[in-house]
């Protein structure tokens, strides 16, 4: 892991500047497809929206 | 899904508490290792550290050089498509393109035409080596010419040195069939 190898490297990227540490965060945010759908998940959607995944799984299936 | 898409999305991940986004990003950035050292290079190495990494990757395609003499053509391929992505591997580390363009033109004159034949295919993997060969080299004269023009300068008559020597070579008929220039002016 980048923190135990490198505690320099650590620090200097928790040191960037705010709003370039928002734009890597949502860069490589944005490259993972899976990470997406949960961060979409936990901070956009409530119980209606987990009904609603589990019907569209249970619809492909049946 | 894309996140441009999702504007909403966007604005929660960046309203996130600060400590939070700090543990998602540095697990982010350390699963990419080019990344990390991309980071590394950017907020804690100098020009110094930049000649460097310049000096290693020669010294170890110098190195590599003597090797290759005492290889046929199929294993030599193998060796230079390595050296070349080191220099790749550089780019993407360092993003600076005229080093790109130094290294993988020292690597072009540094390697030799010439390989022992072996017994089955020699030929082909000649051809091989040669067809490769003369598209790095058309690929390098590419990001030669989107360089500033006082850089251009520099480098120029390195290439047209290596030019001249790939075309009173036997890799003249196929850098002809590929056309590439004889001369960069």
């Amino acid at each position: 892991m980048l923190t135990d190898k490198s505690p320099g490297l650590k620090n200097a990227v928790l040191n960037l500047p705010p709003n370039k540490k928002d734009k890597l965060l949502l860069k490589l945010i944005s490259m993972d497809f899976i990470l997406l759908s949960q961060l979409k998940h936990q901070l956009l959607e409530d119980d209606s929206d987990l009904d609603e995944r589990i019907g569209q799984i249970k619809q492909k299936v049946g | 899904m894309k996140l441009s898409e999702h504007k909403d999305l966007k604005t929660a991940i960046t309203e996130l508490p600060v400590k939070e986004k700090d543990k998602l990003l540095l697990r982010l950035v350390a699963k990419d290792k080019v990344l990390t050292e991309h980071l590394h290079y950017k907020l804690l190495e100098d020009e110094s550290d930049l000649e460097d990494r310049k000096e290693r990757i020669k010294a170890d395609v110098e190195e590599q050089v003597q090797e290759l003499k005492k290889l046929n053509a199929k294993e030599a391929l193998v060796k230079v498509r390595k050296m070349i992505t080191s220099v790749n591997h550089f780019y993407k580390v360092t993003k600076d393109p005229v080093g790109e363009v130094e290294l993988k033109l020292f690597i072009l004159h540094a390697i030799p035409f010439d390989y022992k034949k072996s017994i089955f295919g020699y030929r082909d993997f000649m051809m091989l080596f040669s067809i490769y060969y003369i598209k790095t080299v058309a690929v390098t004269i590419n990001k030669f010419k989107k360089l500033h023009e006082d850089l251009q300068f520099d480098l120029s008559e390195d290439l047209n040195h290596l030019l001249g020597k790939i075309y009173s070579s036997k890799l003249a008929g196929t850098a002809e069939a590929s056309n590439l220039p004889k001369e960069i002016s």
